[in-house]
């Protein structure tokens, strides 16, 4: 049941060995692609297009044009410019959540794997409530409560889900230490933690790149979702999730309001999914089952 | 096993007071007294002092936290939820009001998505790394990417308003449900069908499916009298627990749709500060999906006898 | 339980697994299946029954908080008086007609053939008990209305005693919330043209015709339902699934309007959308500032653009349906030259101003942006904050905001209240500022407070409409309010559905006037 029962499977994964992996399959290479063209173009946004905000109410509602690629929106701005803003927001947001969720979930999970006991057991029983209650009923509740902002998104975020990774720091913590050569080095006087450390980095390395890939996409839809449901981004910001939210009202008129920021979401998504089944099926590692 | 049905049941109990008392508290940091806002926003314009008081004394507001929770606690176990600030009902009358759409919701996306997922996860499993597999895949992972909320505006452009006939919005009929149920159930099945073929094609491997192979036995006979039962009982746990998660799309599609469910009570009853109504909806989804968990986790242990529930648990 | 097993055991146990997924299976589909077939059922509007959806609950609020005081929008409560379309005048209801016997004394004379919803006689002594009994259960202080006490002098005379002089008594009574129910019933009962068939909490209210009511009884039966989202209210319209619409989204209004199949009307209300400058911030405490701010809105061109040219480019707090407005006497006040020469003179120095709006209303949140636009251009930094429309009005009335987008309006015959809530230091909106701060939000002053009263108080309506009129002059010459847009309500019918004949206030039309 345990695919991290074998504590040495991981030994050999270093920085060149991942992109060698990633060579070797085309799906999270056409997903890596995607996720540097569109890291590409948010660093870039500035320079390739205009101000997302600007613009003229005689403009409005223009569907695409030469001038306008992808149309304007009822306040007459350019969509395009707004879409390639946005997505400075979505790859910030997505990746400081998956970063601070990783930082708390390593933490928490060498605490208990180190520690075991009681500590182990408490924070190991608030782990699986968070990986088992739906996530953005929660996040919705803490985020609306504080009110909404793209702040209070990410702090919700955050809270709700750094379980997982918890779960597999602590799991290579536990198979690190029971191996036997732990006794031995034990008895030849070498300190715990340090043992730990240096067998347990290399050997979770895998499985935390794996899930925290696998959890960008995620990250992105739900903090999409949060604000389409108007607890994110304050106006005139060019958010994706509340650009689709404000579009619903021109479903008919003006299709692209929705459709654009629609699709650039599931491109992202897509790219971070691709991504993270190319590297779990070259490492030969999937996190997300230790979570069932 | 007793020992085990005790020790879950406990820690189901702490679970469900945590959570509680998590969102009680929540409600105790935000800024501004619930009692001024709801009755500002009650009469459009400043209630006096009187009315404050009055209204903290109607809603048990005066008394100390810990016998504020203490209280609703004691009240929530007997079934009594409280009083909503906005609607002037029980807060129990409002959940079962609404919980009815968003179980029609979630049974009907199921549905959809078993439909899909089934036969999609066993053709990408039997014809393993052909164009069917590869196809079956794609739509899978465009499936678990494609964000629920456009999704939802995608059908209600390409299907709902040309042919003028399938409502988009509301709920009360059969084809209210069609696009919610198409939406929230496309996700699904992606996330069934990817778990299925993993998981038959991991039954595939076992030794007694090779025995009957090696028997002689038609490769469509080991395929369905053999393997496929076998990968349906993590199948069949997962439909358990996604459940518990159809609630998460369903706060979203219920949105996109404006289907009166229990997201969309949710939802409003955020914006409103509405906090009785909020806490009652969590906790509702709380015990919901502690008990899904908890009957999924024991049929998981029944269906497969090689789990030893002493050790593991 | 089992440790070990032979493949023969799992063969089995998978065997029941297999019996137990059918029945899930089958057991979910059955669910599936009742579920829809029940839904079926549901929701077909039957000949002669005309369903009309509202923006909100017809049974939620007060009608389960006060007791039962009056759903809004709906045909089951009279009062003593009412608002005829154009709102120019009072007109006699219940009562049949009123006179001033002091300053702080009325006597209104009762019908004496109005029979209530349960049967029991409208007598002047069951209006006075029904009138006290609102009042007591519900705070209602927002309407001018003081009354001290009252009394029926005889079967049919009802006299109001105020406590202060309040020419505005006979408009006030003609508030939905001050409608005649029998004080001693325990569900709402009153009188009105129809009668409720059924009230559920959270459901449709079916409203048949009263058989012994006062003026014709209706032939049509109606169905009143709640609606929240604008969007869905249209494409229920669309879908033919409702018959009337209120409150249609003003931006879809063109492309609504295109389609063949339904009448869609628009009526000005007496209510404005503006935006209220705090006059008590640091930095909006600058009269130039202000006025800078103000110059640079073109309300023309958000309505037309933003608000699909349904409402009126506002000039005034106050819709130009309501009689005292000073519209025709202000000015227009879009120039962008003036706006920058009032902020080169005004001490602003780049600081942020915050600009609260109401999460709800998406047409507010684009006039906002637009708004925010026009200021960076010459060169005042905006922030736009959107709030839950729960802690919306807290923070403006608490001066958490330099500016507030905020849609006020009347629903009563009389208006003076508005002015009072407003502008008035004590008033609503200021009250809690000026309390504890000794300042309030966006009251100008003293001298605006006396014009106020003296408005408040004039039994001559020249008097009374001068005062008002130079309490508009003045908010606009302090820079306290930017008014944008008398809003426009927009209602959508069934092209087969004739009616209802419009009222400037939605919430009083006359839904006898509708057939199918």
């Amino acid at each position: 049941m345990n695919t991290l029962s074998d504590p040495g499977r991981f030994e050999s994964i270093r920085r060149s060995n991942l992109l060698t992996a990633l060579r070797n399959n085309p799906a999270s290479l056409a997903g890596g692609i995607v996720i540097a063209l569109v890291t590409l173009v948010a660093i870039a946004g500035p320079v390739l297009v205009g101000d997302p905000n600007a613009g003229a109410l005689s403009n409005r509602l223009q569907p695409p044009s030469m001038a306008h690629p992808l149309g304007t929106d009822p306040l007459g701005r350019d969509v395009l410019s707004r879409l390639v803003y946005g997505a400075r927001i979505t790859l910030a947001m997505a990746v400081s959540i998956t970063l601070i969720r990783l930082i708390i979930g390593f933490v928490v999970g060498l605490l208990a794997g180190l520690f075991g006991g009681l500590v182990d057991e408490v924070l190991m029983r608030v782990v699986d409530f968070l990986l088992a209650f739906p996530g953005i009923v929660l996040a919705l509740v803490i985020a609306g409560i504080l009110g909404p902002s793209l702040r209070n998104v990410l702090l919700a975020l955050v809270v709700v889900g750094w379980g997982s990774y918890a779960r597999v720091v602590r799991s290579s913590v536990l198979s690190v230490r029971e191996e036997p050569f732990v006794d031995a080095a034990k008895l030849a006087g070498v300190s715990r933690i340090r043992l730990v450390w240096t067998h347990f980095v290399p050997n979770v390395a895998g499985p935390v790149v794996v899930l925290s890939t696998l959890d960008l996409g995620g990250v992105v839809l739900a903090a999409a979702g949060l604000s389409f449901l108007g607890l994110g981004a304050q106006p005139p910001t060019p958010e994706w999730g509340t650009m689709v939210a404000d579009g619903s009202d021109y479903l008919r008129s003006a299709p692209w309001l929705v459709n654009v920021p629609g699709v650039a979401i599931a491109v992202v998504v897509l790219g971070f999914n691709l991504l993270g089944d190319g590297l779990r099926d070259s490492l030969d590692t999937d996190p997300t089952r230790v979570n069932r | 096993m007793c020992w085990y049905l005790l020790k879950r049941v406990v820690s189901s109990a702490v679970v469900l007071g945590s959570v509680s008392l998590a969102t009680y508290a929540l409600v105790l940091i935000t800024p501004g007294d619930p009692a001024e806002t709801i009755l500002r926003e009650r009469l459009n314009s400043q209630p006096s002092d009187q009315e404050v008081s009055q209204f903290r004394a109607e809603h048990g507001l005066e008394e100390p936290f810990h016998v504020q929770y203490a209280n609703w606690l004691g009240n929530a176990v007997s079934g009594d939820l409280g009083q909503s600030y906005f609607h002037g009902r029980a807060v129990r009358e409002l959940i079962a009001a609404h919980l009815p759409a968003t179980i029609e919701l979630a049974v009907a996306a199921m549905i959809v998505a078993l439909v899909i997922s089934v036969p999609a996860g066993i053709v990408s499993a039997v014809y393993r790394q052909t164009s069917l597999d590869y196809i079956s895949q794609a739509g899978a992972l465009f499936g678990v990417s494609v964000p629920n909320f456009w999704f939802g505006y995608l059908l209600i452009i390409l299907v709902a308003l040309p042919l003028n006939a399938i409502p988009t919005s509301g709920a009360g009929s059969a084809a209210h449900l069609v696009l919610p149920a198409v939406t929230l159930g496309t996700g699904l099945a992606a996330v069934i069908t990817r778990l299925l073929r993993a998981s038959l094609l991991e039954t595939l491997e076992e030794p007694y499916v090779r025995t009957a192979r090696s028997k002689g036995l038609y490769e469509r006979v080991v395929v369905y009298r053999h393997a496929l039962r076998s990968a349906l009982i993590p199948v069949v746990t997962v439909i358990g627990l996604q459940f518990a998660y159809v609630l998460n799309g369903a706060v979203i599609v219920e949105a996109v749709f404006n289907r009166p469910g229990l997201g969309t009570l949710l939802v409003d009853a955020v914006f409103a500060r509405d906090y009785p109504v909020v806490q009652g909806v969590v906790l509702v989804t709380a015990v919901l999906f502690v008990v899904t968990n908890f009957l999924v986790d024991l049929s998981y242990r029944y269906l497969d006898p090689r789990i030893d529930l002493e050790a593991s648990a | 339980m089992f440790n070990l097993t032979t493949p023969r055991d799992r063969e089995e146990k998978s065997n029941s697994a297999t019996v137990s997924r059918r029945t899930l299976v089958s057991g979910m589909a059955g669910v599936g299946f009742a579920s829809i077939a029940g839904c079926l059922t549901a929701g077909d509007s039957t000949e002669g029954t005309i369903r009309i959806s509202l923006a909100s609950e017809p049974t939620d609020g007060d009608w389960g908080e006060y007791g039962g005081v009056v759903p809004y929008y709906t045909p089951f409560h009279e009062t003593l008086t009412a608002s005829p379309p154009d709102l120019q005048s009072v007109e006699p209801r219940l009562a049949t007609g009123w006179e001033v016997v002091d300053e702080t004394t009325w006597h209104f004379t009762i019908r004496d053939d109005v029979t209530l919803h349960d049967g029991s006689e409208l007598t002047a002594s069951l209006a006075g008990d029904a009138l006290s009994a609102i009042l007591e259960a519900r705070p209602i202080g927002f309407t001018r209305l003081t009354p001290d006490s009252f009394t029926a002098v005889d079967e049919y005379v009802l006299e109001i005693e105020t406590t202060q002089p309040e020419p505005a008594t006979p408009g006030n009574l003609a508030h939905p919330l001050l409608s005649i129910q029998h004080p001693d019933a325990d569900d709402p009962v009153g009188t009105g043209p129809y009668a409720a068939e059924s009230v559920t909490s959270g459901e449709p209210v079916e409203a048949v015709g009263f058989d012994d009511y006062w003026r014709a009884v209706p032939e049509t039966q109606l169905i009143f339902e709640g609606v929240s989202d604008p969007q869905t209210r249209s494409l229920r319209l669309e879908s033919g699934e409702t018959d009337v619409a209120l409150d249609l989204p003003r931006g879809s209004y063109g492309e609504l309007a295109r389609n063949d199949d339904l009448k869609i009307r628009t009526e000005t209300e007496p209510r404005t959308g503006m935006v209220m400058v705090n006059r008590y911030r640091e930095v909006t405490s600058d009269p130039d500032l202000r006025k800078a701010l103000q110059y640079a809105v073109d309300q023309r061109e958000l309505v037309e653009e933003v608000l699909d040219g349904i409402g009126e480019p506002a000039r005034s707090p106050f819709s130009n349906v309501i009689p005292w407005s000073a519209h025709d006497e202000l000015p227009e006040y879009t120039d962008m030259d003036q706006a920058r020469a009032l902020l080169e003179t005004s001490e602003y120095d780049g600081e942020e101003l915050r600009f609260i709006i109401d999460g709800n209303q998406s047409e507010q949140q684009l006039i906002a942006q637009e708004m925010q636009r026009r200021y960076n251009e010459i060169g005042i930094e905006i922030a736009i904050e959107q709030v839950e429309s729960a802690a919306f009005f807290g923070e403006y009335t608490g001066g958490e905001a330099d500016l507030a987008f905020v849609e006020l309006g009347s629903i009563n015959g009389a208006a003076d209240y508005l002015v009072y809530v407003m502008y008035h230091s004590e008033g609503g909106d200021n009250v809690g500022q000026y309390e504890s701060e000794g300042t309030g939000v966006v009251n100008p002053g003293e001298e605006v407070d006396e014009l106020i009263e003296q408005g408040d108080t004039a039994f001559d309506e020249d008097v009374k409409h001068e005062a008002y009129r130079e309490v508009q002059q003045r908010v606009m010459d302090d820079g306290v309010t930017i008014p944008v847009y008398y809003k426009d309500y927009v209602i959508g019918t069934d092209a087969d559905v004739d009616g209802p004949d419009l009222h400037a206030i939605p919430h009083m039309t006359d839904w006898t006037t509708l057939s199918k």
